[in-house]
């Protein structure tokens, strides 16, 4: 009886562990999602959305005098004016601009007509150009592509080296014993313990020595830094785990060492350099603080979004970069989860 | 016709360990030739410097009249199987098999026969789509024999491959191997520290000890006439008795005694020269368990039964005699028991003597 009591409470338990810390991750990243998807208009309105909206509820009214006309957006109950104008290039701007809504102006007159026509405002629906700020800030805003390029090349090169440098320093560790070798493992642990900030700061002399300031390679050379290590320590690991006699049976049978090494070794060794490749990619893809030191007109895809969250005072266009910069972090974790699976959940080699 | 050459074959870790110490070895083609020994006495080490995967650091191996020592692994064109299996568990069972062949870039149409024959052979033809993770233990060892077996080498060497499997399946893996050795006709070198296994397969067993030779014959010369103490301690389940006797020439007939034995007679000192000369000095005497018949009380060489250890086809019994404790062994189940008085009487025809500080035998 305790025995079903307590399986009821620790059910309890993780459920609620899980919904808490689901809800910690999941809310403000849908929050972030939502905004990204906001108007100027409804950025500011208070309370926010909890889901992004597709179109407006909208009314248009005329004001017999002055000729304007003035339009109004159902806010709670109620309608609400947020624009009186009598020329109708003057509302689309607005629309456009405000609203994310994309109309013509011949568009507009009719609005106008139908608002002469009838009795008090006349309800009308404006559809929302849902991924304008996207649009905005990939197509718009300037050099957001070369910036998602930069970001990519320094990922593909962190990735590049971590893997030529620690990969190799890893298959050392497993499979050789020499002298100094555990003090060589630790010292690899140490490198880790540098903040990036002070070890970018030096070496932008040698950067610019080496003609390489302001590129992505040279970003990648000190994101590799820390990366070879933790490669290192992940793939000796793995290469631990393979049995010597895999390996030799291979070259008893007829192969080569490099044949060995590409027939055997590294296909067994595969979840451990995906593993180790995502660390690199998402150490080179998250940082801005490293760009911003590294880099002056060829600026990575966060940095840029770092500037952007700093140049304006409505977080969607940031948010809609943000978004941008979590797609291929989830999409690369996604892809490469069922390797991770493999060699932490332990598939025996 | 010798096929294998051994000569002075050394191997010397760089931390000073000398694995192998000067082994000399002709095998014959065909043979099937088992190292036994305890662990660490350089069987395996010996078996990998065969192969490859360890350098010699002196002598040389001459395989068809061809030096290998330098050469490596893959050139020496040999298979073997691993204590792991070492099959490969990224590759389906039909991948493992032919991973050598398509190294030797042999045609397609010829490596599917060839795959699907040795699979057949071994029992796995329906498996040939699995990964080894999908398959038993037994079963991945038969995957491991294939893959030699496709590979048609005259040499074919063996690490210790029935010490991963459960005793049931040992023996018939055993007879499997010897069958597939039959037909194969390649000459086969099989490391095992198991004695059974090795008289059960061996043409020839090489004891070792200490990376050194200490007997090579037929399981009838290794059990019976045992070229030293050493191996005379090793091998039989349970192994020989040993106790100092001093020995004594009486009217030309050489005489075994202990305080607490009878005199035993070894026979006349014509016939054994070696023994002869050792006469007024003390040796070993190794007593198989086999050799000594139990009588009643008040016999020669009194001795109390201490334990029982009945095995269905024979009984061990351990008895007290001489001051320490012996192991005999008795055919069937005579029905004595633990604490009855007894006397022992040893075939001195079938006793071994041995020189206590060489371990050579007299």
């Amino acid at each position: 009886m305790s025995g079903l009591k307590g399986g009821v409470v620790s059910k309890a338990l993780f459920w609620l562990t899980l919904a808490a810390v689901g809800g910690m991750v999941l809310l403000p990243i849908l929050y972030f999602a939502t905004i990204s998807f906001a108007s100027n208009y409804e950025a500011y309105q208070f309370p926010a959305r909890p889901l992004p909206s597709l179109s407006y509820r909208a009314a248009i009214r005329g004001n017999p005098g002055d000729g304007t006309y003035t339009l109004l957006l159902k806010k709670g109950g109620e309608f609400e004016a947020v624009k009186t104008t009598a020329d109708p290039l003057d509302l689309a701007l607005y629309c456009k601009s405000q609203l994310n809504v994309i109309v013509a102006e011949a568009r507009v007159r009719e609005y106008f007509r139908l608002a002469d026509g009838s009795e008090g405002p006349a309800e009308i629906r404006l559809r929302k150009s849902f991924f304008r700020n996207y649009v905005i800030f990939f197509i718009l805003a300037d050099g957001t592509m070369a910036a998602l390029g930069n970001s990519l090349k320094a990922a593909g090169w962190t990735i590049l080296i971590s893997l030529a440098l620690g990969g190799t320093a890893g298959y050392v560790l497993a499979r050789f014993r020499f002298r100094g070798r555990r003090a060589f493992g630790s010292a690899l642990l140490l490198v880790r313990m540098f903040p990036a900030v002070s070890l970018s700061l030096p070496l932008v002399v040698y950067i610019m020595k080496m003609n390489l300031y302001d590129t992505p390679l040279s970003l990648a050379i000190v994101y590799s830094v820390p990366n070879i290590a933790l490669t290192a320590w992940i793939t000796s690991s793995i290469f631990k785990g393979i049995g010597v006699e895999l390996e030799e049976a291979a070259m008893v049978f007829g192969a080569t060492r490099l044949r060995t090494l590409a027939t055997i070794t590294l296909p067994l060794a595969f979840p451990a350099i995906v593993a180790s490749s995502l660390y690199a990619f998402l150490a080179a893809w998250n940082d801005s603080i490293t760009a911003l030191i590294m880099t002056n007109e060829h600026p990575t895809l966060a940095l840029l979004v770092y500037r952007t969250v700093g140049s304006s005072t409505i977080p969607n266009l940031p948010a809609a970069g943000a978004i941008v910069l979590l797609i291929p972090s989830l999409v690369f974790t996604f892809i490469i989860k069922d390797y991770i699976n493999q060699l932490w959940g332990g598939a025996k080699i | 016709m010798i096929h294998l050459n051994l000569e002075k074959l050394s191997k010397k870790y760089p931390g000073g360990v000398q694995a192998v110490r000067d082994l000399d070895l002709e095998i014959a083609r065909g043979e099937f030739i088992v190292f036994l020994g305890p662990s660490g006495c350089g069987k395996t080490t010996t078996l990998r410097m065969i192969a490859g995967l360890e350098q010699a650091s002196g002598g040389s191996i001459v395989l068809d009249g061809r030096d290998i020592t330098d050469l490596a692994p893959r050139d020496r064109n040999v298979s073997m199987i691993f204590q792991s299996y070492a099959v490969w568990p990224h590759m389906t069972v039909a991948e493992n098999i032919s991973y050598p062949l398509r190294l030797r870039k042999k045609r397609k149409d010829e490596i599917a026969a060839k795959v699907e024959h040795v699979a057949a052979v071994c029992g796995i033809g329906e498996y040939l789509g699995r990964y080894p993770a999908q398959l038993s233990g037994g079963q991945r060892q038969r995957v491991a024999v294939a893959r030699a077996l496709a590979v048609e080498s005259s040499l074919s060497l063996m690490d210790e491959p029935l010490s991963n499997l459960d005793a049931k399946l040992r023996v018939s893996v055993r007879t499997f191997l010897k069958e597939i050795h039959r037909e194969s006709g390649a000459t086969t070198i099989f490391v095992t520290h198991d004695q059974s296994e090795a008289m059960a397969l061996a043409d020839r067993i090489v004891v070792m000890n200490g990376g050194s030779v200490e007997q090579v014959g037929t399981t009838r010369d290794i059990y019976n006439r045992c070229g030293s103490l050493f191996v005379a301690q090793f091998m039989g389940t349970p192994p020989a008795n040993i106790v100092d006797v001093s020995l004594e020439s009486v009217g030309g007939r050489i005489l075994a005694t202990a305080p607490g034995l009878a005199p035993l007679d070894l026979g006349p000192a014509k016939a054994s020269p070696e023994m002869a000369a050792f006469a007024g000095r003390s040796a070993c005497l190794a007593v198989r368990p086999e050799i000594i018949a139990l009588g009643p009380a008040g016999g020669l060489n009194p001795a109390t039964i201490s334990l029982v250890e009945p095995q269905g086809a024979y009984t061990i019994f351990v008895v007290e005699v001489l001051g320490g404790e012996w192991k005999i062994m008795v055919e069937g189940d005579p029905g004595i028991e633990a604490g009855r008085a007894v006397s022992l009487s040893i075939d001195a025809s079938r006793a071994m003597l041995f020189d206590r500080e060489t371990g050579k035998r007299l």
